[in-house]
């Protein structure tokens, strides 16, 4: 440090805002304040000068000699599980009069609901209300079961514990007048026998049902209009069994793990909300009352919608309680896989698109840059798989904007089982042929950007795009850190000159927030909009951002208003520590546009150049899936990934339901895992009341029974508002996996990957040397050597894991 | 809203993700205020994370560096009260002094050479974090903010409870204090 000899400086240094300067605080018109005295004074230079020195000293300080190195700090990671779900208070006595608050808020409401049900249903029975509700309320009875649930809760609960935990809202307790009247036809689903336990096990879970709004298991009044396959008579027998089936499902997920539930015991389940241990006879009893409600109404799987999932939740603590096996009670999954479903009972599937691809650029970055396997929670399937180019045949008509196709083979990784692959593939657009494109850049600069993998390839992605675009389309760069600002102004993309020197001039500075920046965007936007093409704001950041909205609903509501007016949004997102990924896939959502995750410059150049208009040009919003399959070939189904996605069956329909969008070119591959009919019953006992279904039986008298599966899909274009449907039968028979195509056998690759680092129970026989085996196998041609990329993430996976 | 579709598992990797982005700074911040002390550093980095668990999202989402550190401090100065209590309680009067003007860690710093010395062996890096450990407790405190901690003005502010200005007063007389010791050992070399 260069020292001057005397204190001449003194007096000039007596100004705070020196250091302040010299540590990049000034701001607006402090700043020009400061620096124009600057230019005046030369004591005052100096004395800068000399603050600036010291400071970069005293930052050289920071990395030094405490030896830090990232590997060691997973020592001092908390188990974030566990972490949030013990939040470490030792005495459960303060919380607990929390959780019974809540628990008998619950059971009040539980009671008054059996009540109804029940009253309607046994009122001829003379079976008097007060006498059902007391049974099914009564603390007495439930009072053990409160506390072995508020334990396991806070072993194995979710849901921090301040006041206001969105967990468990009160509120949205279903009131009996949400519930509908049961039809009279369903009656039929009574039955004395061992059908009780089957719905006992869940009777507390069933009545715990949302009202409207809520995800969870739902009330329907019926099932899907004009069912393609099986019979009237199957179908109100799905109404019955629907319920158990379908949250059986969910259980043997449990049972799986658990081991406590036999092979058996989808039709004996032990009731969920561990009745037992407590008065089983008394148990039992509230089961039998209960039964015949629960086999009145379907309920459909539904996505962690509006809030939170009452009856996952219910799952998780129901696993906790059962208290046997390995790991009981002290683990749980964040996200439950998708179980199978019985096509019997719960023949639709139906699901939003999803052609994000944020994760598998995570997964990549964890396992070469740490060296670590990702988080569970961090692995999408849905995103892997769409990662990757297919080669998917191009629409054929004119006005039908996708082409769908679909591949079915065994499944390698579960003997006997088949997968069945939709393929979906947006038409491309020529980039010469494409509609003039009005752009904003709006470019996080803060401090936190200021790293080698975020503002630098901002900088060159945004360039390598820009040299794509042409003088009918117009770029602006907005900027946002401490102040937002203007740094081009709406210029036409001929003007390669201007636009790229305005990236150059982009340096990172000043601190996150308080800015207008993402409205200034859309201000430029809707300036310069361009009828019929494409208007969209492109936001880079690290996540690390507040944009001048006070919240995160703002902000998701300006999003979504300004879509509707049709200028849509993209998040690509730079920098290994996304703190809002959540809300930039959000808002992308809401935007209309997508998300992706730029981790280098090669990724740059996939989602910038090679998918830019996919990544630009949205042709159809809101895009929804449902497949029904026909029960007389699949006995059950999974639907791998998409786990966010569900939608309920009577969502696809529902226009006001917001589903995923795709740009031009874009493909979505979805994969079921089918259990052909009479596979494997898996111990399931034949039904009762519904016909056996079996080929030989079906064919004559009823029609469509060569076709496998029903594929619909409704997408909604992009200046429109009504939704338009496309249906698609599907008769293929099952080929040889080693005869499927490269591009499914490639998918299925990733998708057992992809259960592999989710551990899911249903990995099946897969591993990452089969993995590995599968992939190099289905490589292909590869110009992008992205699949090359993925045999190599394999190989690091099965380094780690040795 | 669609934010709320995103639960717990979203929360995870937020969490992880603000770990990874923040620990490091705060680990040196803390550190640093324990004097070298890694451990405990470590130790209260760890439960600055667990309490970020406990809270919502949004009450922490757009000033969570500030957040963190707060907390931090907290806990640091809670651990450095407990060490004075401890030390006060087998201290000698002489000792007393010295640990209450929170030069605790002079006899377990890297160093406790004389400036001079370390000058002579031509450690600038030596010098300034010695020259740093004989700053007040504030001046120091907000240093570490400043510079370990990577945090604005006003994320300090918010963290300490200060004003900005005052933020911005403090920190220059450290950074005066400092730039003379400086050059007086300069000089004196």
């Amino acid at each position: 440090m260069t020292v001057s000899n005397s204190d001449e400086l003194g007096k000039a240094a007596m100004d705070w805002r020196v250091t302040a300067y010299a540590f990049g605080e000034l701001e607006g018109d402090e700043l020009n304040n400061f620096e124009s005295r600057l230019s005046t004074d030369e004591t005052l230079r100096q004395a800068v000068d000399e603050f600036k020195e010291l400071a970069k000293q005293l930052e050289g300080l920071s990395g030094d000699a405490i030896g830090l190195e990232q590997a060691n700090r997973s020592s001092i990671e908390p188990n974030w599980e566990d972490a949030i779900s013990t939040p470490g208070e030792p005495a459960l006595v303060s919380k607990r009069g929390k959780h019974l608050g809540w628990v008998v808020g619950f059971l009040t409401a539980a009671a008054s609901l059996i009540g109804l049900l029940g009253w309607q249903q046994f009122q001829s029975r003379g079976r008097s209300v007060s006498e059902m509700a007391l049974k099914a309320g009564s603390q007495v009875t439930y009072e053990d079961a409160q506390i072995t649930y508020e334990e396991s809760r806070d072993e194995g609960g979710l849901a921090n514990d301040s006041e206001e935990s969105d967990s468990f809202d009160l509120a949205e307790m279903p009131s009996p007048n949400s519930m509908p009247i049961p039809r009279s036809e369903t009656l039929r689903g009574e039955s004395p026998q061992g059908g009780l336990n089957q719905n006992a096990k869940d009777s507390i879970d069933f009545t715990q049902v949302p009202s409207s709004n809520s995800p969870g298991y739902r009330l329907a009044e019926g099932t899907e209009a004009s069912q393609r396959f099986g019979n009237q008579e199957s179908l109100s027998g799905e109404t019955r069994g629907g319920a158990s089936q379908g949250v059986s499902g969910l259980s043997t997920v449990a049972g799986e793990e658990k081991s406590a539930l036999g092979a058996d015991d989808s039709t004996r389940l032990q009731p969920r909300f561990s009745l037992e241990g407590v008065a089983e006879s008394e148990g039992r009893v509230i089961a039998e009352q209960t039964s015949g409600v629960r086999g009145l109404l379907e309920l459909q799987k539904q996505p962690r919608d509006e809030s939170e999932n009452l009856l996952r939740k219910e799952l998780y603590f129901a696993e906790g309680m059962l208290g046997e096996g390995a790991g009981a009670g002290d683990r749980f999954e964040s996200t439950i896989d998708n179980p199978f479903f019985e096509v019997a009972q719960a023949p639709l599937s139906t699901f939003s698109i999803d052609v994000d691809t944020a994760s598998y650029s995570k997964i990549r970055s964890m396992l070469t840059q740490f060296r670590r396997l990702p988080t569970k929670d961090a692995v999408r399937i849905e995103e892997m798989i769409n990662y990757f180019s297919y080669d998917y045949p191009e629409p054929a008509q004119d006005d039908v904007p996708f082409s769908v196709a679909m591949e079915i083979a065994d499944c390698p990784w579960a003997e006997g089982h088949q997968l069945a692959r939709i393929a979906i593939k947006g038409r491309s657009i020529e980039k010469e042929v494409r509609a003039a494109s009005n752009l904003v850049f709006l470019i996080d600069v803060s401090g936190s950007m200021d790293q080698p993998n975020k503002l630098p390839l901002v900088r060159r992605g945004l360039e390598m795009l820009a040299r794509q675009l042409g003088e009918n389309d117009r770029v602006a760069i907005v900027v946002y850190a401490g102040a937002a600002g203007v740094v081009l102004e709406s210029t036409t993309a001929d003007n390669k000159d201007a636009i790229l020197n305005a990236l150059d001039r982009l340096s990172a500075g000043g601190s996150t927030h308080g800015s207008q920046g993402i409205q200034l965007a859309y201000e430029i936007a809707r300036e310069h909009f361009i009828e019929g093409g494409t208007n969209r704001v492109i936001l880079c950041t690290d996540g690390d951002f507040n944009v001048g909205t006070t919240g995160t609903e703002q902000l998701v509501s300006l999003v979504e208003n300004e879509a509707k007016g049709g200028v849509f949004l993209s998040v690509l997102g730079f920098g290994t520590g996304n703190l809002n990924d959540a809300m930039l896939e959000a808002i992308s959502g809401r935007g209309n546009g997508n998300y992706a995750f730029i981790d280098s410059v090669n990724e740059a150049r996939k989602v910038l150049v090679e998918q830019m208009t996919g990544t630009l040009l949205t042709i159809a919003k809101n895009v929804k899936i449902q497949v029904e399959f026909n029960p007389t070939h699949v006995q059950s189904y999974r639907l791998i990934g998409y786990e966010n996605r569900v939608l309920a069956a009577k969502d696809f329909n529902d226009d006001k339901k917001d589903a995923g969008e795709i740009g031009a070119g874009h493909t979505v591959t979805a994969l079921y895992e089918l259990v052909p009919r009479g596979y494997d019953t898996n111990g399931v006992d034949p039904l009762r009341y519904q016909p056996e279904v079996s080929q030989a039986d079906t064919t004559d008298t009823l029609a469509h029974q060569d076709e496998v599966l029903m594929l619909k899909l409704r997408y909604v274009k992009p200046e429109e508002s009504e939704s338009r449907l496309l249906q698609f039968p599907i008769g293929n028979k099952a080929a040889a996996f080693s005869d499927a195509s490269e591009d499914f056998r490639f998918a299925a690759a990733v998708a057992s990957f992809g259960m592999l680092l989710r551990d899911s129970p249903y990995k099946g026989s897969g591993s990452f040397e089969s993995v590995r085996r599968i992939a190099r196998d289905a490589v292909g041609a590869d110009a992008q050597g992205l699949r090359d990329e993925f045999v190599g993430l394999v190989e690091q996976a099965i380094q780690i894991t040795r | 809203m669609a934010i709320r579709n995103y639960d717990k598992q979203r929360h995870i990797e937020w969490l992880r993700d603000a770990f990874q982005v923040h620990q490091q700074a705060l680990v040196a911040y803390a550190c640093r205020m324990l004097n070298g002390d890694l451990d405990r550093a470590e130790e209260a980095v760890q439960e600055t994370f667990l309490r970020l668990c406990r809270e919502q999202r949004e009450e922490v989402d757009g000033h969570l560096r500030a957040w963190l550190f707060t907390v931090c401090r907290s806990r640091v100065i809670d651990m450095q009260r407990k060490e004075t209590m401890r030390l006060a309680a087998t201290a000698s009067a002489g000792d007393f002094e010295g640990i209450q003007m929170g030069r605790l860690g002079s006899t377990r710093a890297s160093s406790s050479d004389l400036p001079e010395t370390i000058v002579e062996r031509g450690e600038t890096h030596a010098l300034l974090a010695r020259l740093i450990q004989g700053l007040p407790f504030q001046q120091r405190e907000l240093l570490h903010l400043k510079v370990q901690g990577q945090l604005t003005y006003r994320e300090i502010a918010e963290a300490t409870g200060l004003t900005v200005a005052n933020v911005g007063y403090h920190l220059h007389q450290a950074m005066l204090t400092l730039r003379a010791e400086m050059q007086r050992v300069e000089r004196a070399s």
